[in-house]
């Protein structure tokens, strides 16, 4: 099995353990991954902000660029704003034949033409539905017994486009953190949003935001996530949203990949978990504590 | 999450961003900084500098509010989030032509 891979900004940069981790699962699984030459920015939610025309075309430069990298392979976005877009520019020419064709006129000056062929997939998505959960337990070297683990999904990753889980009651990790033998812990506020942007340009009403859900989930040992905008927000802020909730929030936020890399037993030079705000040692610990148990 | 009549809530609030923006930047600048600083970011690198956008955004919306930010920024440097580079304030940006290009077509929309 053979996927292109559109890591985008974030998982280039601040969130580079995600893009790395999940490079690393995926090949332990036995697929390929190829990232995409030369990708740019998809636009995220200020492109369009400032032109409905270029709003579609960045990420549309992106999907040219897929087609023309191999048509029959499915792109893989792991940033929930960055397949959130891909699809809605998809969705906006397939609905206006005239767009497509202002789309490429924009594209002559890049020297890409866009085709609407290109398919792409969110990496939950991928990971929920091509790889059974006998695959993923079969692939497991240190189960992640004893570990209580929040799933949390975020808005763009199931909303507006999912065709692989329910766009409000998302469950798609459960069965993934299962096979790794992790326990868990069921809330209510999976699909909620993170806040986004929120937290620099309204700071107190993001800072609640994230407040809610790490407190949701806080019975649990840690959060897995799987955008880096959620990361970013869920993982930075924890010290001002434990002042807006006025209890103490503290928990470790890991990407979905990472999980699987620690239970497939891949080393952590691989798994980048230093990187984490909030670090990740008492997750290290809750394991080395199940395995001596 | 969902209108019961059907509006297309994330679209419309696009729409309306996009109208205040062309409409109103110059009442409330403030208000659009945060798109037009990440636009000229991408604009000018064809991707996202995440450090370079923090510090371009807080030094105009709120310079002395930034310091809010100084020990997050620090930890982040620190953990190898992010990591200083230095601004390219000449020569032409990444995607100055796709970006002048949309603009035209938009003329004549």
């Amino acid at each position: 099995m053979k996927y292109l891979l559109y890591p985008g900004c974030s998982a280039e940069g601040s969130a580079l353990e995600y893009k790395v981790s999940t490079v690393e699962v995926l090949e332990a699984l036995g697929a390929e991954v190829e990232e995409l030459d030369d990708w740019t920015c998809c636009g995220a939610s200020a492109a369009s902000v400032q032109s409905d025309l270029l709003g579609v075309t960045l990420p549309a430069r992106n999907l040219a660029l897929a087609e023309q990298a191999g048509s029959s392979l499915d792109m893989i976005v792991v940033c929930s704003a960055c397949y959130t877009n891909f699809r809605r520019t998809s969705k906006a020419v397939t609905e206006d034949s005239s767009l497509l064709g202002t789309v490429n006129k924009a594209l002559e000056v890049e020297g890409l033409t866009f085709r609407n062929s290109a398919r792409t997939r969110h990496l939950m998505d991928v990971l929920a539905v091509d790889f059974t959960p006998e695959e993923i337990a079969g692939r497991v070297r240190r189960p992640l017994s004893g570990l209580a683990v929040a799933p949390y999904y975020g808005c763009q990753t199931v909303r507006p486009f999912s065709p692989y889980d329910d766009d409000e009651k998302p469950t798609s990790m459960v069965a993934i953190l299962e096979a790794l033998g992790a326990d868990v812990h069921r809330h209510n506020r999976g699909a909620a949003c993170c806040g986004t942007s929120l937290l620099m340009t309204k700071p107190k009403v993001g800072y609640h935001m994230v407040g809610e859900i790490l407190a949701t989930c806080s019975p649990a040992d840690c959060i897995a996530v799987v955008c880096p905008m959620c990361h970013m927000n869920l993982d930075s802020y924890q010290a001002q949203a434990s002042r807006v909730m006025e209890r103490e929030l503290h928990i470790p936020i890991l990407f979905l990949p990472q999980l699987m890399g620690l239970a497939f037993g891949l080393p952590s030079s691989d798994l980048l978990l230093e990187r984490h705000v909030v670090p990740a040692e008492s997750v290290m610990m809750r394991l080395a504590e199940a395995e001596t148990a | 999450v969902r209108c019961p009549r059907g509006i297309p809530l994330t679209e419309t609030i696009t729409r309306l961003k996009e109208r205040a923006v062309r409409e109103h930047a110059a009442k409330w600048p403030k208000s659009t900084l945060f798109y037009e600083v990440f636009n000229g970011i991408v604009r000018r690198y064809g991707r996202m500098r995440e450090m370079e956008f923090m510090a371009r955004y807080l030094m105009r919306a709120a310079p002395l509010g930034a310091v809010n930010y100084a020990g997050l920024g620090l930890t982040l440097l620190a953990r190898g989030k992010v990591h200083p580079e230095l601004p390219k304030l000449r020569g032409k940006g990444r995607l100055d032509r796709l970006f002048d290009r949309v603009a035209e077509l938009e003329g004549q929309r």
